[in-house]
């Protein structure tokens, strides 16, 4: 289980993270939600200290870190327990997609190179890109680029898988792809994840907790079905309704 | 004369620029001072500066401190190699600075993100990207450099160029040496940017792809 309690974070005196907490029970996927600049991105990027949270601790098992005074030692300690996949793949374009997922295997994890390439296929395998191993990431579209990004998440096989919008960048026609991918590995490796998206209909259908967040506070968190269906609060309503408005029907067409 | 110039220069124009990147306080501001004075000397001033200045600070250091450094048997060579690395160094710590800043932050986060220490990443991501936007410039300030070295004859180190005027001297055959001293720079020019163009297309093989 993966705690994370009072986030707080100001950039320039103006507070984007009012004290944000939630728990996430292992194997299972929370969504984050809500309209940009609500601050979702800024607090999964604290989590892995891309972005210093002014406090704030997250707890792994019973191993708690502080995020906003941890250690350099305990910073790559965090790292190394998570992995994240980025809104633009973020890639290392002088690797071929094997070796980007072999990356980690082979430079942190100090992992012989012939069982880094075994566990690396076999992730390569999983995304459904074991075919493109010899690709650089230029001859790659934008979705097979983010499963690669995935893959190489996932061979670090960390405790938990921050996602940062990852299919915001991408073409509509390709969005379905990566969300495909992403269903199965939670369904099926029962990976534990913090997606961070505004796939709806995805999180519906994924979703073990839903956490609708605006203006830096979680103004509503539960099931799918709770935060989805039956909300509770006024806003969160009101951004369902104008979502589906503006993209209901195309968003179902992706479920496919 | 010129690849120890150019080796040095880029040791020393790596740490500069690497300074500057990690604002490290005082070495940052030092390292800008540095880049803004020899970039803005012409080269062959930087040189009389060095070859007049350095016996002078030796002096001032054995009155100072009694240490006594030889600087009389000090060669030409050495004071001429100092004065190329200086500039040379200038130079590329510029040339590193831009390539560095062209590996996108994206990927660096991404390394970050994985645990790999700054070190790791520097080595496994943003070097092997910054060689190869560098080496097309790093080239020309080698060439550059190694076309310097024929000043370096105002501080009295014979090199190719200085042999040629002595022989001039000599013999009168201005024209005829001179086109030797012409064909020998060509040559060496030619190889060079022969070894950088392979290099390159070995380095950059990751933006084309080899399927």
């Amino acid at each position: 289980m993966i705690k994370i309690e009072n986030v707080r974070k100001s950039f320039g005196g103006k507070e984007v993270l009012k004290n944000i907490s939630m728990t996430v029970p292992t194997g299972t996927v929370t969504v984050i939600l809500g309209p940009s600049g609500s601050g979702k991105t800024t607090f999964l990027r604290t989590l892995n200290f891309l972005g210093r949270a002014d406090s704030g601790t997250i707890t792994f098992n019973d191993n708690s870190v502080d995020l906003h005074n941890a250690s350099p030692k305990e910073i790559i300690q965090v790292r190394r327990s998570t992995a994240m996949v980025f809104q633009m793949y973020n890639l290392f374009s002088n690797m071929t997609a094997l070796g980007n997922v072999m990356e980690g295997l082979v430079t942190i994890r100090k992992k012989k190179k012939r069982e880094a390439r075994d566990i690396a296929m076999k992730c390569l395998y999983e995304v459904g890109m074991e075919t493109y191993s010899d690709y650089y990431p230029v001859q790659l579209s934008g979705g097979q680029q983010q499963r690669v990004g995935i893959a190489r998440a996932l061979a670090m096989n960390p405790q938990i898988i921050l996602f940062d919008e990852p299919t915001s960048a991408l073409d509509p026609e390709l969005v379905g792809e990566v969300l495909a991918v992403i269903r199965k590995i939670a369904r099926e490796l029962k990976v534990t994840m913090i997606i961070v998206t505004h796939e709806i209909a995805f999180a519906k259908e994924i979703a073990d907790q839903v956490v609708f967040m605006e203006g830096g506070n979680v103004i509503e968190k539960g099931t799918a079905e709770d935060v989805l269906i039956h909300p509770h609060e006024l806003r969160t309503q009101q951004f369902l309704t104008r979502y589906l408005a503006i993209s209901g029907s195309s968003d179902s067409g992706r479920e496919k | 004369m010129t690849i120890i110039s150019v080796v040095m220069g880029t040791i020393l124009g790596l740490i500069s620029c690497i300074v500057q990147i990690k604002r490290f306080p005082v070495l940052c501001q030092l390292s800008r001072l540095y880049v803004l004075v020899c970039r803005s000397l012409p080269n062959m001033v930087l040189l009389y500066l060095v070859y007049y200045g350095l016996p002078i600070a030796f002096l001032a250091l054995s009155d100072h401190t009694g240490i006594h450094v030889p600087f009389e048997v000090v060669p030409a060579v050495f004071v001429a190699a100092v004065g190329l690395t200086l500039h040379t160094g200038a130079y590329l710590s510029e040339i590193f600075r831009a390539a560095l800043q062209s590996v996108p932050e994206g990927q660096i986060e991404a390394s970050r993100a994985l645990g790999m220490t700054w070190f790791q990443a520097f080595r496994r991501v943003v070097l092997p990207q910054a060689s190869v936007f560098a080496l097309p410039l790093f080239a020309n300030q080698f060439l550059s450099t190694m076309k310097s070295t024929s000043i370096c004859f105002v501080i009295t180190v014979v090199e190719l160029f200085g042999a040629a005027k002595l022989y001039c001297e000599d013999n009168s055959q201005y024209f005829e040496a001179y086109i030797v001293v012409a064909c020998l720079y060509w040559g060496m020019g030619i190889i060079f940017e022969y070894m950088f163009s392979r290099l390159e297309a070995v380095l950059g093989k990751y933006k084309r792809g080899n399927v």
